[in-house]
């Protein structure tokens, strides 16, 4: 089956940008892109030979206003998101990309991702039976061409979006998983324990606690009420304690929610009170 | 949510499943429906192999062979594009198919995960590259029920010829009753009820209505003081579909042809009861049961008439 990539208009006027860019261009043709038509080219061909199953044959450009109505996201417009069309126009899966030149490390892919999956969880959470966040394939392109990628925190959020089961592109091919990998570079199944302790700095986790001996999840509020900007501040929270919830529930952790009583986290907590 | 509906026939299963439907506003393009018959096979339900032919000019063309699929991958196809949005299988008839030979492996996705994350998602996973192929959600060829796919099935209990379900299949689903206790309307009316007349010649012997008809047959039916064939031989309120504003003369003319055949081909053909009897001793066979109506003469024995008043 057929699929084509359906994207805001500002996907287009970021690659052209880039593009035009000499920076960024230089980067671009070291990875033997030259043009816009070459990357959009590059993408197709990357996504397909990583997600046989897509079999994307071009692009599609639309509104952001009739994109967010398609995806049924009940917050605001997204400049970065867009979906997978069947041959029946059905949507098949949704898609985000991570622009080029965005040097925000704290926003690195949660801005881009997850408002829109939270405003469609507040569309879909009433009826919704199954317990994962989303409730389509996601997939998530990195064309941009900084060294943020690079950085320890941002491959976090890299492997927080696999953990979650979201597909992973980076046009540039950088690889995140170094930070998990053991001596021989092999990638362990990924633990709660593993993954909490990717979190430790001077040896407490501010976003989340784990108690192996009475098996709980204790979700901690400090980073987002100590945060200057709560409603932003809950997009990186949510992508971070996600995944551990993930684990916890699989593992049959109790998940302790205490620490939010009296803490707005909006439709994040109607997706944890389901947990 | 995997339910059977079953009972006797014309009792409403099909009609419980569409108001199931209908009550939570599913809409049609996602409830896929079929019905199970002694020649459907796995190929019909997952999918197969069928000649297509290309045409290349008027009077010419090639064939080629394409995958057909079968109602069970489209409908998983469609739970899994969206996993908010529930998703309905519909399996009519399921007695009269092969249950364990259409399922195949499938069967083994029947069991779902009651706790945890993947609540609702089948246990166990069975490996299908044919089935996963374009559904996006599944990273490679093992296959699962998601938990917004559902499946319902009816079931008629007094089937002839009917395949076995086995004991392991059956486990795997919830079963309703639908009794054979008539339905009625918001104004307390009875559904599907038309006035009946029974004759002997120009004597009206018996007017009643089907809705007490039919419940006296069944009772005459599966009494063990009357014919003891059991509750399986039971018909239900729809077993005939009365246009109520028709007369009596189309009501008879489908009480004969249906109703009659049924009785003495299905009832009194199969009773043993050798001094009860739903016939009067005049009528020997189906012709003159069918003749003696159709002419107004009485047609049921004593018994039934004492029964049905």
């Amino acid at each position: 089956m057929n699929h084509i990539l359906v994207l805001p208009e500002e996907f287009e006027t970021n690659l052209n940008d880039a593009c035009a860019n000499n920076d960024i261009h230089e980067k671009w043709l070291r990875i033997g892109i030259d043009t816009v038509l070459d990357m959009k080219n590059s993408i197709i061909t990357k996504l397909n030979e990583k997600y046989p199953k897509l079999n994307i044959t071009g692009f599609r450009i639309e509104s952001k206003q009739i994109i967010k109505e398609r995806i049924e996201n009940n917050g605001g417009t997204s400049v970065y998101a867009g979906y997978i069309e069947k041959d029946n126009g059905n949507i098949d899966g949704l898609f985000f990309y991570i622009p080029p030149s965005l040097n925000s490390g704290n926003d690195f892919l949660t801005r881009q991702v997850l408002p829109s999956l939270i405003g469609i969880y507040e569309n879909i959470s009433p009826n919704m039976e199954d317990m994962h966040f989303n409730s389509r394939p996601v997939y998530i392109l990195n064309i941009n061409e900084t060294n943020r990628s690079e950085q320890r925190a941002v491959k976090i959020s890299f492997l927080c979006a696999e953990l979650l089961g979201f597909n992973y592109l980076d046009v540039f091919e950088r690889d995140f998983h170094d930070i998990v990998t053991d001596g021989d570079n092999n990638i362990p199944v990924i633990t709660l324990t593993i993954f909490n302790n990717l979190f430790i700095t001077n040896g407490n986790n501010e976003w989340f606690a784990v108690n192996h001996i009475e098996k709980t999840l204790k979700l901690l509020s400090s980073r987002v009420t100590s945060s200057s900007n709560p409603s932003a501040e809950i997009y990186r929270y949510a992508l971070k304690v996600l995944p551990a919830i993930y684990m916890a529930v699989e593992e049959g952790y109790r998940i302790d929610l205490s620490d939010f009583d009296n803490v707005n986290v909006g439709m994040f907590r109607t997706y944890l009170s389901k947990i | 949510m995997q339910k059977i509906y079953y009972g006797a026939p014309g009792t409403g299963k099909s009609f419980e499943v569409n108001k199931y439907l209908k009550d939570n506003h599913i809409p049609d393009d996602r409830v896929f429906r079929v019905t199970f018959h002694p020649e459907y096979s796995y190929g019909d339900f997952t999918g197969q192999l069928l000649p297509t032919v290309i045409r290349t000019g008027a009077n010419a063309g090639d064939i080629t062979y394409d995958y057909a699929k079968g109602v069970f991958t489209l409908a998983l196809e469609k739970a899994y594009e969206d996993t908010s949005k529930e998703v309905y299988l519909v399996l009519e008839e399921m007695s009269r198919g092969n249950c364990a030979a259409i399922f195949g492996d499938i069967f083994q996705l029947l069991d779902r995960e009651t706790e945890g994350l993947n609540r609702g998602y089948s246990r166990y996973f069975v490996n299908n590259s044919v089935i996963a192929k374009d559904i996006i959600a599944l990273t490679d060829d093992r296959i699962k029920l998601p938990p917004n796919l559902s499946i319902l099935g009816t079931v008629n209990t007094s089937d002839q010829n009917v395949f076995v379900m086995d004991t392991a299949f059956k486990r795997r689903f919830e079963w309703e009753y639908i009794s054979t206790k008539a339905v009625q309307n918001d104004h307390g009316e009875y559904l599907n009820n038309v006035n009946v007349h029974l004759n002997n010649g120009s004597t009206v012997i018996v007017d009643t209505t089907w809705v007490e008809l039919y419940n006296a047959l069944n009772i005459f039916i599966s009494s063990d003081d009357k014919l003891g064939l059991g509750e399986d031989k039971q018909i239900g309120q729809f077993f005939i579909e009365f246009d109520t504003s028709a007369t009596w003369d189309k009501h008879k003319n489908q009480i004969k042809n249906k109703l009659l055949h049924f009785l003495w081909f299905d009832i009194n053909q199969s009773s043993y009861r050798a001094d009860v009897k739903l016939f009067d001793n005049s009528i020997k066979n189906f012709s003159e049961l069918y003749d003696a109506f159709e002419e107004d003469k009485k047609i049921f024995s004593d018994e039934f008439l004492q029964l049905l008043q």
